[in-house]
């Protein structure tokens, strides 16, 4: 039977444990980092193809089930989010927090 | 306190008032690593590349956010009269889509017109193929991602940002956030948009495209045709109350004219707004109701 995968609570196994160090450092940035600004081409952005890798010496994340709290996410997202405002447009005067464009 | 990380191929950067827990962050990473492996169509064993190798009759049990995604996507493709559509896998293939960016050239084929039933039937977490199509999340996983993210943090931060490649999702109890909407051409910011709460979504049709023998292609499909759209619409920015809704909007937009962005889809979509940038280099800005040059 094919293992399962894992994405958050990971088991490791005898040198799984490198892994698990190399992979959540490719995929977090340093917390000494908050706040500056960076690149988005830093250290940790993994190459393509990072996940196909096929590691098959974890255990199932079991958040991922029924019992999962994400049910919650979906069932009340539209009373959240559903304020009847719309933004206003002006010339940039400084940058702003937020950038939308077109993704890389 | 921002923290970014890298995942669907874009930096996800991730802001609020006062710092997230190490609890959130991990369930956060956890999440957007699971994203990474399951919703690729490019990866070959993820749920998704699972799904799209299904026979019809065969099922596949997956995980709860990707139904739930599917399902939602569903809705939009009825709703949009199929001018959106998350099952036009075979169609991008066919336009020369078949890997992921950065590519310059590819080879097209003949492109097959777009299934007209609903592939997938998904009852819970069961989904079973009944026709034909393959799917392929594009935008609507990116933002489908970025609104799971901001609901987490919206359980304990009164102020909040998730921004993923460019679409972006806001939320605050007082002081609006200031987002640059960015020129296609010069890359440099066209517009500010000050938003309280919603999302914001932007779509371009030169960045993602490819020379091929017959003609340039880009990854903005017709829904019904299946082929690149022709347009003289270069970029389009939607506001919306969810980010799904903006993602959506940014890619019916492209396939209608502005009548009928006015007569459709902001029949579908009434309380937002899109930002239209023409080829001309004319930008609109248009409501339910309103069309205006916009001079920035």
């Amino acid at each position: 039977m094919k293992a399962k995968k894992p994405y958050g609570r990971w088991v490791v196994g005898t040198g799984g444990a490198a892994f698990l160090a190399l992979m959540i450092g490719q995929l977090s940035v340093d917390s000494s980092n908050e706040g500056q600004t960076e690149s988005a081409q830093g250290s940790y952005a993994p190459s393509d193809g990072e996940w196909s890798s096929g590691n098959d010496s974890y255990e199932e994340n079991e958040d991922w089930g029924e019992d999962s709290e994400y049910e919650d996410e979906y069932e009340d997202e539209g009373e959240r989010w559903d304020d009847d405002e719309s933004g206003s447009f002006a010339p940039p005067s400084q940058p702003g927090e937020g950038r939308s464009e077109r993704s890389k | 306190m921002e923290k970014r990380l890298y995942a669907m191929h874009n930096t996800v950067r991730f802001m609020t008032r006062d710092g997230m827990s190490e609890e959130e962050w991990e369930k956060i990473s956890a999440f957007f690593r699971y994203v990474d492996a399951e919703w690729s169509r490019f990866t070959p064993d993820s749920e998704v590349s699972r799904l799209n190798g299904l026979r019809i009759g065969e099922s596949l049990r997956v995980s709860l956010p990707l139904a739930r995604l599917l399902r939602k996507a569903t809705r939009y493709l009825e709703q949009t009269d199929r001018l959106f559509s998350p099952y036009l896998l075979e169609q991008q293939q066919a336009n020369g889509y078949s890997q992921s960016f950065p590519f310059t050239e590819a080879v097209a084929q003949t492109v097959p017109s777009p299934e007209q039933a609903i592939p997938f039937e998904i009852e819970e977490r069961h989904v079973t193929r009944v026709g034909g199509g393959r799917i392929d999340l594009g935008g609507i996983g990116k933002g489908a991602a970025a609104m799971q993210a901001a609901q987490l943090l919206r359980k304990q931060h009164a102020r909040g940002m998730v921004e993923a490649g460019g679409d972006v999702i806001v939320w605050s109890d007082g002081t609006p956030w200031t987002i640059d909407i960015i020129h296609p051409e010069t890359g440099q910011e066209m517009t500010q948009l000050t938003l309280r709460q919603g999302g914001v979504a932007t779509s371009n049709r030169r960045y993602r495209s490819w020379k091929t023998d017959q003609e340039d292609r880009h990854h903005l499909l017709d829904g019904r045709t299946g082929r690149s759209v022709t347009t003289s619409v270069v970029q389009v920015t939607a506001i919306a109350n969810q980010l799904y809704d903006a993602e959506v909007m940014t890619k019916v937009a492209f396939q209608l004219t502005a009548e009928e962005r006015q007569d459709l889809l902001f029949d579908w979509f009434p309380n937002a707004q899109l930002l239209v940038v023409e080829a001309s280099s004319e930008i609109t800005l248009e409501k339910k109701g309103e069309r205006m040059r916009w001079n920035g």
